[in-house]
């Protein structure tokens, strides 16, 4: 049921006075995307680093798989290989000089045999349309293609938890939607829990399956995107607003149709609902 | 000009031959420049640029322009050596000679023939290390040395030191655009004052980079060995080699008769 559980925990950078993390508490559900929100420095970067075991919690205690996390070396290399994570500046991990080398880079790490390895590096390149820059080092891609080597990199592996930093920072809406389109495919393809943290509300409206919401190292609130985005005092407080589709169906909504209960989550769903009113309108009006 | 030349070197038509091949063969030259006498230096300059021109298809202006830099350096150091400074008088035959007080100036005829030579000498190792580096990808230039079995901690640090020259100068041409944007560099002073924040600013963000790479690192399950499969493929080519060995051979005969 729950992948990753995080049971109040506690985390302080050397050298500063304020927790990172401050007790906090959360269950990752199998197989959902979900997303993070909050704002800049609110701990989503350490909360991601905690669940590869990069950090150590000072307090508290992690569960993968109702499995306590333990620190020794065989098992942080398997639970790095299962927790993929995606930062948010590609520069950051990619190490390799050329695409293909780069993208082998972790399957070598996991001591897999070399004959496997091509084999799996070829057919992540090929399905993320990597094939044209294989060759190419990685120092002549343009930002949105490093991004895309970093998460093929990381999907190389097929990791059960995929953790993204801000995956769509600095991208334009061409390369965010083809983002999206990528991440959808892993989710049906391969089923993988995703997890990732983001301040864009409309995006995570339209992605998501589970919200959390962080705010000064603690989760404060969780649940669908209906039920957190319902409550707009908190957000209003916290200063994160309510997704745009929200703020228009909540308008438009219970006025116009009243028996549907179902939100629109993407603008072609609204689309479709305000459409169904004309033609159902035009029936009454006859 | 380093990430030009690093974009030649993965993208020149001699890009599938065997690094070990071009390596060799460079080397190969490099070793017989060093041996030989100013004939054969003319020669192997004009054979490695055919190479590097007409083989590895790399543009006549970008050669030209290395050429060029070289060329520039190396005239810089040419007067010291024609040039001759002396209480006597010039007992040699001198080009040219200028009397200050008590002491002479001048120029000697045999000056200027080592000065000729070792342009010569220094143009045509020049050339072959250009065939080196605008033909044989870094990484391949690796993987060779690690097959010969240079340790494994030496590769990787070449290794990450290569990645990092490129984030490097990146970071550089940021810091340095955003200067300007904001009307940095005005007059001598400003420039050297904005230099001066440069650095420190590139200190520290070099020093954050190294830590965020690190996390990175060990994120994608880092053992302490950078381990990668390299599957360019490439091919050992008859044809080269064949002119290589043949081209050789005639120039050793031709150091051997030219240099009795």
């Amino acid at each position: 049921m729950w992948l990753v559980e995080m049971e109040e925990v506690s985390y302080t950078y050397p050298g500063s006075t304020k927790s990172a993390l401050d007790g906090i508490t959360m269950r990752i559900p199998k197989g959902k995307r979900c997303a993070l929100l909050g704002h800049n420095g609110c701990g989503k970067s350490t909360l991601f680093l905690h669940m590869n075991g990069i950090y150590r919690p000072h307090s508290g205690t992690l569960n993968w798989n109702g499995e306590p996390y333990t620190y020794n070396r065989a098992s942080l290399a398997e639970l790095r290989r299962r927790v993929g994570l995606v930062f948010q500046d590609p520069e950051q991990q990619l190490i390799a000089s050329t695409v293909e080398e780069d993208v082998s880079y972790g399957l070598c790490n996991a001591g897999m045999l070399e004959a496997e390895a091509v084999r799996k590096v070829q057919s992540t390149l090929a399905r993320f349309g990597l094939d044209d820059l294989r060759e190419r080092p990685v120092h002549h891609l343009s930002l949105g293609q490093k991004k895309r080597v970093a998460l093929a990199g990381v999907m190389v592996l097929r990791p059960e938890l995929l953790l993204l930093d801000e995956p769509t920072a600095y991208l334009d809406r061409l390369h965010t939607h083809r983002l999206l389109e990528e991440l959808e495919a892993i989710h049906q393809e391969e089923g993988t829990t995703m997890l990732m943290a983001t301040h864009d509300i409309d995006l995570a409206y339209e992605w998501s399956d589970w919200v959390f919401v962080m705010h000064e190292g603690r989760l404060v609130l969780e649940g669908t995107p209906d039920e957190v985005f319902a409550k707009r005092e908190m957000l209003a407080e916290m200063r994160l607003g309510v997704p745009l589709l929200f703020d228009v169906w909540d308008a438009l909504g219970p006025s116009l149709l009243p028996d549907v209960t179902e939100r629109p989550r993407t603008a072609l769903e609204l689309k479709s609902r305000l459409e169904r009113y004309v033609i159902e309108n035009k029936r009454k009006m006859r | 000009m380093s990430i030009q030349l690093d974009t030649i070197a993965y993208t020149n038509r001699l890009r599938h031959i065997s690094p070990g091949q071009k390596l060799l063969f460079g080397l190969g030259m490099l070793a017989f420049v060093l041996l030989a006498h100013t004939p054969a230096h003319v020669a192997v300059f004009v054979w490695m640029s055919i190479w590097i021109v007409g083989y590895a298809n790399v543009p006549v202006r970008t050669y030209m322009s290395l050429i060029g830099a070289i060329g520039v350096f190396l005239a810089l150091s040419l007067p010291p050596i024609m040039l001759e400074i002396s209480h006597h008088p010039p007992a040699e035959p001198a080009i040219f000679h200028f009397v200050a007080g008590t002491w002479y100036l001048y120029v000697s005829m045999n000056g200027v023939k080592a000065a000729g030579i070792l342009l010569l000498r220094s143009l045509s190792s020049v050339s072959c290390l250009y065939f080196i580096l605008l033909t044989v990808p870094f990484t391949e230039m690796l993987a060779v040395l690690r097959r010969i079995g240079i340790p494994e901690i030496l590769t990787d640090l070449l290794l990450v030191m290569y990645r990092f020259v490129f984030v490097f100068l990146e970071t550089v041409g940021q810091l340095w655009t955003a200067q300007q944007a904001r009307g940095g560099g005005r007059g001598f002073t400003g420039k050297m004052r904005d230099a001066g924040r440069l650095v420190t600013r590139l200190f520290t963000r070099t020093l954050q980079r190294y830590q965020q790479l690190s996390i990175g690192l060990a994120a994608r399950g880092f053992e302490g060995e950078l381990r990668v499969i390299s599957q360019v493929p490439v091919s050992i080519s008859k044809r080269y080699a064949t002119e290589a060995i043949v081209g050789s051979v005639l120039l050793v005969t031709f150091e051997w008769w030219t240099g009795r």
